[in-house]
């Protein structure tokens, strides 16, 4: 210990200081244990060789975006517009009993761009433009016409409340590459209001240590990071120190507690935590290029912009998994009114997300990074209120760009109208599969044992398979 | 007359294609074709797994160890400690001791007053007494309650989208830490949360809550799934928290290791099909209810609604049952029958179950370390002659589980020391130390507004709703929390504070709280940065912190070994080691600080914060 009166007063000396004696031992410990400090992971499921990406960025357009009208023309409903289901679509469950309303035509006009001629609408001139790093897969299916069901599955793999996120997963199933930031990090819409609320990326019934992180811009990244008024950094230092001394008193009469080990140690990471988070978020250190290039420059695209820049700081410092939520408590859930819902929306977040892909390349982040485009599900073909959609899990799109995947390709396909998913179907399962895949985890070995059981993102049976279509 | 002829599943769906029913039952004038159901008969080997074999009375053995302390729980204890050659530890310092089961029976720390009093009664009996003051104390039951709410996936919102309140539900909490006050007989518990709604006494229905308290959708368009999810999922919670069996799986298929078929799962089911009518959209369901128009059991292949199977009667599952108790099984009023074999001495099951849940309670760790499996797979006792003991001993000692705690925190194997001594058994399989544990979330919230002497102790009623960080309350919808306006509630016991189910409470989340998803037998015990930083900056820390210097500052007229001293005492229960004295004195008096220009009060704040933060106060030994 510091003789007194020579105590450290910058954070280098308190690290020292607060780490002496035990560094190794609680490293060990730490391994052992899966507490939340960067650890290698050496389990069965994982095969470095096989990792096409490290990390993923997930931008969640959270309401349900309509496939019909952004990623998958169909002119046959455009045709029809203004007609019932034909009948050879046969009953159709929906949520809001639009079965019988007549069908509603694209919003916009689609188009074919870059060299691979992928199909995407005027909503989103900018992701357009990367439309040859795009992999749409154009069959994804669900099984709840409900958002929050739909908001679970689409994150925990099951409608039901209270399983794994998938980031959870990846968190537990490969460790943090920062041992200064957590592994699974979530920034909300600033507005609040997920349909389903925090489950969506909670831990389930893996520990704690898995769950998703929230951090927001600002100040305050994460929930009590800074010592709270009337207290000062000073005094918090001189806490810290204290009960470190306090700490290693108690652990030497106990010979060598693990968990006790862990939790000085959680300390120490806590206090880097204060340090390394105000630093992630801010986003002064960027030029005026980038500010612009995310559209942090515009009101209209600066929130989400900025968001999407945090999603590139974190994975630029190993975070491993970073969802970037777009839509309050309504988000994309257009049923009024498409048009103007989705204008608003996607004016929101086209920028910022070409200007993420944009960036990924220019830095060398894009074959280490997955990143993925989608909602909960998509949006019906017949219209609701006159113009607006009701849910459609039963086939819509979502985008997957980055490491390991093709770009300027369309997988698989909904029927004419866009109603159901019917060439190449892909359920949420395989997606969860394939994304696990990328990441070098084999889907069927990724467990944890629960109550008796070996649980799996997957679920419990044999008939889940990777879309390796899309995979170079 | 009606003849009813059953079908192998193929042969009767061909049937019923061929005349066009859409019940897989045809009726002609006088004939009903069923489709049987098809599963393995339970053979001997299924049912010699140990969890399914009767309770043996066994008696204690003979132990090599004298002396007044001894219990029967040491006699078994000692008999496996002797088999791996090891020694039981010396017992706990007294304060220690007193701290572990304040703890452990009240929650909450044990008061100077109760510390000197105790450690200057040297009486024999001095233990005892304290145990049945704090057996006693209201204190009890509100630290007691919550193991059960956890298993009872209990919420006071549906989860979901809406996340609506159930204004109800804090009368089922309520009614649960009256009962573990009242040391209601466990068979009368569970009865009541079963059956309560048949009593005749409406105020009785509250407790069937534990059969609904799990999340539920009522907004969903189809309510007849909405009601199989529903019946489906209390079939699941019966099985994993009454008897320890996992069962969930078998809605989809029969269980892969235990002797558990699809359609074993649909009788138990079927014990509660007719307690739940017929949903209504947005309604929600509070309390079981029986329907005049009884439900018919079916079993649903792969868990699903639309592909409903062969019809079934209400019955427990079959690998526990005799064939007398199938024969004879009331299935007109299945709750009841299924009580009456639940509770009976037939049934291994239920008493070893929840014997092993309050060991883990006061141990932090089962006798069979799977507490809601007892199936093939999880693993058995570590002390199966005492686990039978101590289920013997529950049902001789009328079901009482206050009677029980008191038997097993009167033992020696409860009162030693933790520290280990033997390189023997890391895990310490075989209790030769106390096990160290930690502090649920709860009860270092309760702890902090213990310590700094702001604790409202007020008992019972609706839920309260302390301040939220802002940055939390933006995240919900407009509404769903609305901080309770007298702020004296803001200091109510953790066990108050309202639970809701798509945001737990930030402190007691970040220690590892369940999610209230589905029922939880053993909570994780992770460590993090994120519960350091809700220790170090959380206002509650602070504000305790704050209290607690303005009592030291009051109390010890100036004197700062006097502070440091009540504040350890406060703390952990204990007086500073001669080099805690000195470190903290240096740091009082300016010395060791670089804010030496600060005035002492602040220079005791930041010893308070650091005593809270220290591992010590987390952690029991």
């Amino acid at each position: 210990m510091n003789a007194p009166g020579q105590l450290s007063q910058t954070r280098r000396a308190f690290f020292s200081s607060a780490g002496s004696g035990f560094g190794a031992v609680a490293l060990a410990a730490m391994a052992s244990k899966g507490a939340s400090e960067a650890h290698e992971p050496t389990v069965d499921w994982f095969t470095p060789r096989r990792a096409r990406v490290k990390r993923v960025i997930w931008l969640f357009m959270h309401g349900g975006p309509s496939h019909v009208d952004l990623f998958d023309p169909k002119p046959d409903l455009r045709r029809l517009a203004g007609k019932p289901l034909p009948e050879s679509f046969g009953a159709i469950k929906t949520r809001r009993k639009v079965a019988t309303n007549p069908l509603l035509g694209p919003l916009k006009p689609f188009r074919r761009h870059g060299q691979s001629g992928i199909e995407i609408s005027d909503f989103l001139p900018e992701i357009s433009s990367h439309a040859d790093e795009l992999c749409v897969i154009r069959s994804m299916h669900g099984d709840s016409v409900n958002h929050p069901q739909s908001v679970y599955q689409m994150n925990t793999g099951s409608i039901l409340m209270g399983r794994p996120s998938v980031g959870s997963w990846v968190a537990y199933g490969l460790g943090s590459e920062n041992e200064n930031l957590p592994a699974f990090v979530v920034l909300p819409d600033p507005a609040g209001g997920l349909k389903g609320g925090p489950p969506a990326w909670g831990n389930g019934f893996l520990p704690a240590s898995y769950q998703g992180v929230t951090m927001r811009g600002g100040e305050n990244p994460i929930l009590h990071l800074q010592p709270p008024s009337g207290f000062t950094r000073q005094q918090q230092i001189e806490s810290l120190e204290l009960a470190q001394f306090l700490n290693r008193q108690h652990l030497e009469s106990r010979g060598g507690d693990d968990e006790l080990n862990a939790r000085i140690k959680a300390y120490e990471l806590a206090f880097r935590m204060q340090a390394s988070a105000p630093d992630l978020v801010d986003l002064t250190q960027e030029s005026a290029a980038t500010m612009q290039l995310y559209g942090i420059d515009r009101k209209e695209t600066r929130d989400y912009g900025q968001r999407c820049l945090l999603a590139r700081r974190m994975v630029e410092r190993g975070v491993r998994f970073v969802q970037v939520y777009s839509g309050d408590t309504n988000g994309w859930d257009a049923h009024s009114d498409v048009l103007t819902n989705h204008t608003e929306h996607c004016l929101a977040t086209d920028r910022p997300v070409g200007g993420l892909l944009t960036d990924l390349k220019q830095r060398g982040l894009w074959d280490d990074t997955l990143v993925i485009w989608g909602g909960e599900f998509g949006r019906m073909p017949m219209s609701e209120s006159g113009k607006g959609r009701d849910h459609n899990p039963w086939g819509y799109t979502i985008w997957l760009a980055g490491g390991g995947v093709q770009g300027g390709m369309a997988h698989g396909a909904t029927d004419a109208i866009g109603l159901r998913a019917s060439e190449n179907l892909v359920h949420i399962r395989n997606f969860h599969a394939t994304l696990l895949h990328l990441l070098g985890v084999d889907h069927e070995a990724l467990s944890f044992y629960h109550n008796g059981l070996d649980e799996r993102l997957i679920g419990p049976t044999d008939d889940v398979e990777i879309v390796r279509e899309i995979l170079t | 007359m009606m003849h009813r002829v059953f079908l192998p599943p193929l042969l009767a769906a061909m049937f019923v294609t061929l005349l066009r029913a859409n019940d897989r039952q045809v009726l002609t004038k006088d004939v009903v074709i069923e489709e049987t159901v098809i599963e393995d008969e339970i053979t001997e080997f299924d049912r010699d797994h140990w969890s399914f074999q009767p309770i043996v009375p066994h008696h204690p053995p003979t132990s090599t160890l004298g002396g007044v302390d001894r219990t029967p729980i040491d006699a078994f204890v000692q008999v496996q400690l002797a088999k791996k050659g090891l020694q039981p530890s010396k017992p706990a310092a007294r304060n220690v001791l007193l701290r572990r089961l304040t703890y452990d029976l009240i929650g909450l720390p044990p008061t100077l007053e109760d510390l000197s009093s105790f450690e200057q009664d040297s009486s024999p009996r001095a233990y005892q007494r304290v145990v049945d003051w704090l057996l006693a104390s209201p204190a009890y039951g509100e630290r007691q309650a919550q193991d059960w709410l956890d298993l009872a996936r209990f919420a006071e919102t549906d989860g979901f989208e809406h996340d609506r309140v159930r204004p109800d539900a804090w009368k089922y909490r309520q009614w649960v830490v009256d009962a573990i006050n009242d040391d209601m007989p466990y068979d009368h518990f569970v009865r009541a949360q079963l059956t309560g709604d048949q009593t005749g006494r409406p105020q009785d229905a509250i407790a069937t809550m534990f059969c609904l308290a799990g999340p539920d959708m009522p907004d969903l368009n189809e309510q007849d799934l909405r009601r199989h999810d529903k019946l489906n999922e209390i079939t699941s919670t019966i099985g994993s928290s009454l008897l320890g069996l996992q069962m969930q799986c078998a809605q989809c298929h029969d269980h892969k290791y235990d002797p558990i078929s699809q359609a074993d799962f649909y009788r138990l089911r079927g014990v509660f099909e007719s307690s739940i009518g017929e949903l209504q959209r947005d309604k929600p369901i509070a309390t079981l209810v029986d329907f005049a128009e009884p439900f018919t059991p079916h079993v649903y292949y792969r868990g699903e609604l639309g592909n409903r199977g062969p019809r079934v009667d209400a019955a427990p599952p079959r690998v526990v049952c005799d064939e007398r108790t199938l024969e004879t099984f009331d299935f007109r009023h299945p709750r009841q029958a299924f009580c009456d074999w639940l509770l009976s001495d037939v049934n291994p099951l239920v008493s070893r179950v929840i014997v092993n849940r309050v060991w883990q309670r006061h141990f932090g760790k089962g006798l069979c370390e799977n507490p809601s499996d007892f199936g093939v797979v999880a693993g058995g006792a570590t002390h199966p002659e005492l686990l039978d003991y101590l289920a013997t001993q529950l049902r001789h000692g009328k079901w009482s589980l206050k009677r029980l705690s008191r038997e097993i925190v009167m033992s020696a194997v409860y009162r030693q020391a933790s520290e280990p001594h033997s390189e023997i058994d890391p895990e310490n399989r075989w209790y030769s130390h106390f096990p160290r544990k930690r502090l649920e979330g709860e009860l270092i919230r309760d702890s902090l507004l213990f310590v700094g002497d702001r604790m409202n102790a007020e008992y019972g009623g609706p839920s309260v709703m302390p301040p939220l960080p802002t940055e939390l309350k933006q995240s919900l919808l407009k509404g769903q929390w609305s901080e309770s306006v007298r702020q004296a509630d803001h200091h109510r016991r953790s066990i108050y504070i309202f639970a809701r189910r798509n945001l737990r409470y930030p402190i007691f989340d970040v220690f590892d709280r369940p999610d209230a998803g589905s029922s939880c037998a053993v909570r994780g015990r992770s460590t993090t940065a994120l519960q350091s930083l809700q220790m170090l900056n959380g206002d509650i820390v602070v504000d305790a912190s704050v209290s607690l210097r303005d009592r030291l500052l009051r109390d010890c007229n100036n004197d700062q070994a006097k502070m440091i001293d009540t504040l350890f005492l406060f703390a952990f229960s204990r007086h500073p080691s001669s080099s805690e004295l000195i470190r903290m004195k240096k740091f009082l008096n300016g010395e060791a600080s670089a804010v030496t220009q600060s005035p002492l009060p602040m220079r005791l704040l930041t010893l308070c914060v650091a005593a809270l933060n220290a591992n010590e106060f987390v952690y029991l030994d």
